[in-house]
């Protein structure tokens, strides 16, 4: 903290204003022998860091019948190594050093394990990160396969949002990796097999297929020794080949019975970086959806109060194939679906002759910018947001320039964009009633 | 036999690296001291009319973050008409200003690219803005507008009503909130101002002139702390601020005098019949007050009980080793009177009984054997001081505490204290507290699910 002090001092005489934060010129790229990759931003604000190591394998990445094993890793991770041995230990070193923000998490594209220090526990860190990817036990698999079993009873079985997932999700492939949540099926975790896993770690985790990140108070060359050592010896592996869509299905309206409040959820094919496009359907989820002055929320919430809510997503179930535009919409009381969705449908036809305004535009570009710096203040969410551009969205550099590719997006290109893909063929709508 | 012998020996070289002869690099990668903190030295700027600023200043990045601590929360609902101040706040955030329509405040700030939430608890309602500081102008204008001079507009109103009334309903869909709404009430009682919830009928009984109401008797300067973080000049922020303030009329804050609360401690279970197929449990009873001179070692005995992440009793019995939920965690929250004891659970409905039966005997292991080792104490000990750098690794963040301490009453110091405090914590400090502040034969249980689930 002292040198906030510093900082705060200095200022306090030269009352000059900030400039933006220029995340590239910031960022320093260094690539390990094996190919694994780290992204490092020195930052000085507080003695902290956050790390994060991304490994680009996900559900997406499993096979029929053996779904969810992509997430078990995630939970293996934190049962140690030979020479991380007791149990939990990994959590009673992490913990004894200040550790906060240690956790993993995984989706369709990626599996993230994370964790923010004090700056001098940079070494420790990466030890323990690289014993926790790289040189599992898989202790207590059996134990542990119960434990994703009850997190899957909370996330999916007993939520109804989870269930109104799981159904889109059936209803908008016919086949393919997309039609099951990253949890896994239930019937499919339960055979889960510690030689099952280790077959997936062999294919997978190789060094060639992850990505570090570092972001706080470390100094460079402090990084690269560390990473050298603890991540150097990792095989090189391969870089997961992205697996085939599945078949896409449009044209469908389907009514699932939950015993819940309503919700619907519209559904529009869509392809994925790097296609051009995405920037357009980007555009979209701010336009549509990001704020009480957005279109949908304009229309939906504060015009005709037909519902409490309404989110849009640009990129669902993952990012790394063809994907799903969403539209989510949380119904008032005893308000038509029917209604709502005619309105959803005429402002996405909107789209299509009655172009963006230049105003609406900057508003985008705005709030893209500003997030983007909102984004740059906390260390955690930055390392996350690197390493999942780096593994899955075209690369680290398009985050940084993020607000420039929106920039860039002309009425022109909503219009060419909505035109084939807002239409019913390529729609999949699910309501969730009681 | 020797051949043999040489193949066992050939095996094990190949069954992978031997660890046999390296020793872990652990010790030697936590010699170092961990860097020596120090919370940074945060005064008060005491404005007109009793208003209170902190402020930090950094300019890494070119953003400003303000945050307004109000005291006005549930505990200021009259009782008919639960859910005003909660209402009230939405009002202010979308509801326009004598100036601006709400659609023209919310063009506004989404064209600044502002992000404002309010959040409504039992004792305040916070404000929190943040916008690019080359846009701070504006909308530090605005969003003071939005806070001094609301328009409540009538239009507004009836979204807002709609919106509140649709929320309770889906609360009831979400089994983990239902067991904490469930909880409070039934620990604190339904008629508690610390336990009370808005319902249909409340929410409907709220009119515009009750919001005009609440919020010239309580957004009064001297019911707020601001604390201002970022690319801020003190110039710049005194000045809006002040001038602000000279525009309101002058009203002396009501100190609010609330019943006692009643510390009692008696069994009591509520069951919400749901066809689930896990159970939301939640299991404790009335905590502490937040200046209770215990109140490190009820903490430090809280860490070691289901307080730490994973490296606590209930995780590692529960989770690590019989596998019986994802996620268990015990708190002590302190509050102004009582706060809350509640253990979190979540297990398979044929495990409900199991579960809840575990936690009852780690609690009274703990109440009544006090078997803490220096071990575990130490371990607690060292988790929360060497994590204590991140209660204000950020501005934003080091603010804001400090702009809580003021709000609970607590010296400008209050880190020194905490730090002191936690050192302090002894084997015996925690045998006493757990003997005095749990009560395993008065806990409130409630549980949302099946009361017989046998089917997984």
């Amino acid at each position: 903290m002292k040198r906030l002090f510093l900082v705060l001092v200095i200022f306090i005489s030269f009352p000059r204003s900030a400039v933006a934060f220029d995340l590239q010129s910031r960022l320093i790229e260094h690539t390990l022998s094996n190919g694994m990759k780290w992204l490092i931003v020195q930052r000085r604000t507080a003695p902290v860091f956050s790390g994060a190591v991304i490994v680009r394998v996900g559900g997406a990445d499993e096979t029929t019948g053996k779904t969810g094993l992509a997430h078990m890793f995630e939970h293996m991770a934190f049962k140690g190594s030979r020479l991380i041995s007791k149990p939990n230990e990994v959590w009673e070193v992490m913990l004894r050093n200040g550790a906060v923000g240690l956790n993993a998490f995984t989706n369709k594209d990626m599996t993230v394990y994370h964790a923010s220090l004090p700056a001098n526990r940079f070494a420790l860190w990466s030890f323990v990160a690289s014993q926790m990817i790289s040189d599992l036990t898989y202790r207590d698999f059996d134990i542990e396969r119960s434990v994703v079993a009850e997190e899957r009873r909370s996330s999916a079985e007993n939520d109804p949002d989870g269930r109104l997932i799981e159904e889109l999700l059936q209803t908008a492939y016919v086949d393919g990796v997309y039609r099951w949540s990253t949890i896994g099926l239930k019937e499919d975790i339960v055979g889960l097999t510690v030689d099952d896993a280790r077959a997936f770690h062999r294919q997978h985790y190789g060094a060639a297929n992850m990505i570090g990140v570092v972001v706080g108070d470390v100094d460079v060359s402090t990084v690269i020794t560390n990473v050298e050592k603890h991540f150097g010896s990792i095989p090189a592996g391969s870089r997961t080949r992205n697996p085939l869509p599945g078949t896409t299905a449009g044209g469908i309206q389907r009514r699932v019975k939950i015993n819940a409040e309503p919700a619907v959820i519209m559904a529009f094919h869509k392809p994925t970086y790097p296609d051009p496009r995405q920037a357009v359907f980007d555009v979209l989820t701010t336009l549509l959806c990001d704020g009480q002055s957005s279109r949908l929320v304009r229309r939906l919430v504060v015009e005709e109060r037909l519902a409490r809510d309404i989110s849009c997503a640009e990129h669902f179930p993952g990012e790394r194939l063809p994907n799903l535009f969403l539209v989510w919409i949380e119904p008032n009381h005893r308000k038509s679906m029917a209604a709502i969705e005619q309105i959803v449908t005429e402002e996405l036809e909107r789209l299509k002759h009655d172009p963006i305004t230049d105003d609406e535009l900057r508003t985008v570009v705005t709030k893209a910018t500003s997030d983007l710096m909102y984004l740059l203040d906390d260390n955690m969410d930055l390392a996350v947001e690197l390493g999942r551009y780096e593994a899955v969205a075209g690369g680290w550099r398009f985050l940084a320039q993020y607000p420039k590719r929106l920039q860039r997006v002309t009425a022109a290109d909503l219009k060419k964009v909505s035109e084939p893909f807002f239409v019913d063929a390529n729609r999949v709508i699910v309501e969730r009633t009681r | 036999m020797k051949r043999y012998l040489l193949m066992t020996l050939i095996i094990l070289i190949f069954a992978g690296p031997s660890y046999a002869g390296v020793s872990s690099p652990l010790p030697a990668l936590e010699k170092t001291p961990l860097p020596s903190v120090e919370p940074p030295n945060i005064r008060a700027i005491n404005l007109p009319q009793g208003l209170t600023c902190y402020l930090l200043i950094d300019r890494e990045l070119p953003i400003a973050e303000i945050t307004f601590l109000i005291r006005a929360g549930g505990i200021n609902d009259p009782f008919p008409k639960r859910g005003l101040a909660a209402m009230t706040a939405e009002l202010v955030l979308q509801g326009g200003t004598t100036s601006l329509s709400p659609d023209e405040v919310e063009r506004q700030l989404d064209a600044l690219g502002a992000r404002l939430t309010v959040d409504v608890s039992r004792e305040m309602t916070v404000a929190n803005f943040k916008i690019l500081s080359s846009k701070l102008d504006e909308g530090l204008h605005l969003f003071l507008d939005m806070l001094f001079s609301p328009r409540f507009s009538p239009d507004r109103l009836l979204v807002v009503q709609k919106k509140f009334l649709e929320s309770l309903k889906r609360e009831e869909d979400d089994p983990e909130t239902l067991a904490d709404t469930r909880f409070v009430q039934l620990v604190y009682g339904k008629e508690s101002p610390w336990g009370w919830r808005a319902d249909r009928h409340s929410l409907k009984r709220i009119t515009r002139a009750d919001m005009v109401a609440f919020h010239q008797r309580h957004f009064i300067p001297a019911n707020m702390i601001v604390a201002a973080s970022g690319d801020v000049t003190r110039k710049h922020l005194v000045d809006a601020l002040t001038s602000w303030i000279s525009k309101v009329s002058v009203v002396d804050p009501h100190p609010l005098t609330l019943p006692k609360v009643d510390l009692q401690f008696r069994e009591q279970e509520q069951w919400i019949e749901r066809p689930l197929t896990q159970s939301a449990i939640r299991l404790g009873h009335l905590g502490i007050a937040r200046h209770n001179p215990d109140k490190f070692a009820v903490m430090v005995m809280n860490d070691i009980l289901g307080g730490l992440p994973f490296k606590s009793r209930l995780m590692e019995d529960i989770r690590t080793e019989r596998g019986l939920a994802y996620g268990i965690s015990s708190d002590f929250t302190p509050g102004r009177d009582a706060g809350l004891f509640v253990v979190r659970v979540s297990t398979k409905s044929q495990s409900t009984r199991e579960v809840i039966d575990l936690v009852r005997s780690h609690l009274r292991r703990l109440v009544e054997t006090g078997d803490v080792t220096p071990e575990e104490l130490a371990f607690a000990k060292r988790a929360e001081l060497n994590r204590f750098i991140f209660s204000f690794d950020r501005p934003s963040k080091a603010v804001t505490q400090q702009a809580l301490f003021h709000f609970y009453g607590y010296p400008d110091d209050y880190w020194e204290t905490y730090r002191q405090g936690i050192q302090a914590v002894t084997i015996d400090d925690i045998r006493r507290v757990a003997r005095t502040y749990i009560h395993p034969e008065g806990l409130s249980l409630v549980v949302v699910g099946k009361r017989n689930g046998q089917d997984d």
